[in-house]
């Protein structure tokens, strides 16, 4: 068996894998994950495939009960799936939101939101813009940090936002790996410019995506902020009063916003209008 | 509709973490994972339901504090209160 470690936010996991297809999903889903990884393991996933086009196995732990899947794509995003939910159930040492991340000329744009606010399609059409992509799914902020790193891994995107999408998409070799979900996407194919993992926190943008809405933009109080932030955080019971003092610190020294949107056209202009114009 | 009763007298309820930011209130009680976020006028109200000033020395605190507003500040005691009681951050004692 070969094995891959992964930490993040103050968590670790490991995976155990034979077989080329199996080796060539952990790659798929891990080759951006650079973080060091600070202790043992706590969960350890199996992954077995049968390279003779057979089925995949993943098993966790030491249970004996195992998922099956006949498809790559349906083994990858649960193997993802799985991967953020333990990352996150023991995360602490900081914040870990359910957010986006994204750079522009080195500086951090966060982008927090609950499932189905559009995190990963805005995050996908900023990448096309030319920002640079952390993550579209988990972003971590060390306590008293300035900063905040990712957990980098491909784009998971829906399929009710794979129209928006497709046209984005460069035409390259690198795989996309679907199922009937969704699409698990390479950042390659939206920007030329390599992923990382770590950047200064510089602003927040509160996305919220629906089709051929108005265009609607508002800067955050503070304490709105701060009510915004908490309801993103997904280690709060890890934390020493939840995190709540944390969360008011970034609340007071970063500027957040709340977008609406329905179209990607109606973005540029907004964008450049607010704090984000000074990175853009 | 929530009744107030100028003679009550407001008390925080206990649990809570508590920030101002820029005036406006954050509260955070642990126990039950539940966050609030307060306009300026209803931060300040909330400092004073210490549970031994009625609802009307309030309003006359406020009132010295800020005569420019004082038309307005009795109806504004009464919408903070009642918001404070429909989220049950306070008592009334």
């Amino acid at each position: 068996m070969k094995r891959q470690v992964i930490g993040f936010a103050g968590s670790t996991i490991a995976v155990e894998y034979r077989g080329k297809r199996a080796e060539a999903i952990v790659d798929f889903i891990f080759r951006y994950v650079n973080h060091v990884a600070e202790r043992e393991p706590h969960r350890t996933f199996h992954l077995i495939s049968d390279d003779a086009g057979g089925e995949l196995r993943l098993s966790e732990g030491d249970t004996a009960q195992a998922w099956v899947a006949a498809s790559d794509g349906w083994m990858a995003e649960y193997l993802l799936g799985r991967t953020c939910y333990h990352l996150a159930d023991r995360s602490h040492g900081g914040l870990l939101f359910h957010a986006g991340g994204l750079s522009w000329r080195g500086q951090g744009l966060v982008l927090p939101g609950a499932i189905g606010a559009g995190k990963t399609t805005l995050t996908a059409w900023l990448l096309s813009q030319g920002f640079r992509y952390l993550t579209d799914e988990l972003v971590f902020v060390p306590q008293d940090a300035a900063s905040f790193q990712a957990f980098t891994r491909p784009l998971n995107v829906k399929r009710g936002a794979w129209a928006a999408l497709q046209p984005l998409l460069d035409e390259q070799d690198d795989p996309i790996l679907s199922n009937l979900n969704g699409d698990l996407v390479p950042p390659e194919r939206l920007s030329p410019h390599p992923p990382h993992g770590e950047a200064p926190f510089r602003l927040i943008l509160f996305p919220r995506f629906e089709q051929d809405s108005d265009l609607g933009l508002r800067r955050l109080s503070k304490a709105e902020a701060g009510l915004a932030l908490m309801e993103c955080l997904v280690n709060a019971r890890n934390l020493p009063q939840h995190g709540f003092r944390e969360v008011a610190r970034l609340a007071q020294a970063v500027p957040a916003y709340r977008l609406h949107y329905g179209d990607f056209a109606q973005l540029g202009d907004t964008l450049r209008e607010m704090e984000l114009g000074e990175l853009w | 509709m929530i009744r107030i009763n100028q003679t009550d007298k407001p008390k925080q309820r206990t649990g809570f973490q508590l920030e101002v930011l820029d005036g406006e209130l954050l509260l955070y009680h642990v126990g039950s994972a539940r966050i609030f976020c307060f306009n300026q006028t209803a931060a300040l109200i909330w400092q004073l339901c210490n549970g031994e000033h009625t609802i009307a020395e309030i309003i006359e605190v406020l009132i010295e504090a800020y005569p420019q507003s004082k038309d307005d500040i009795a109806a504004q005691v009464e919408a903070a209160l009642a918001e404070f009681l429909e989220q049950a951050v306070i008592d009334m004692v």
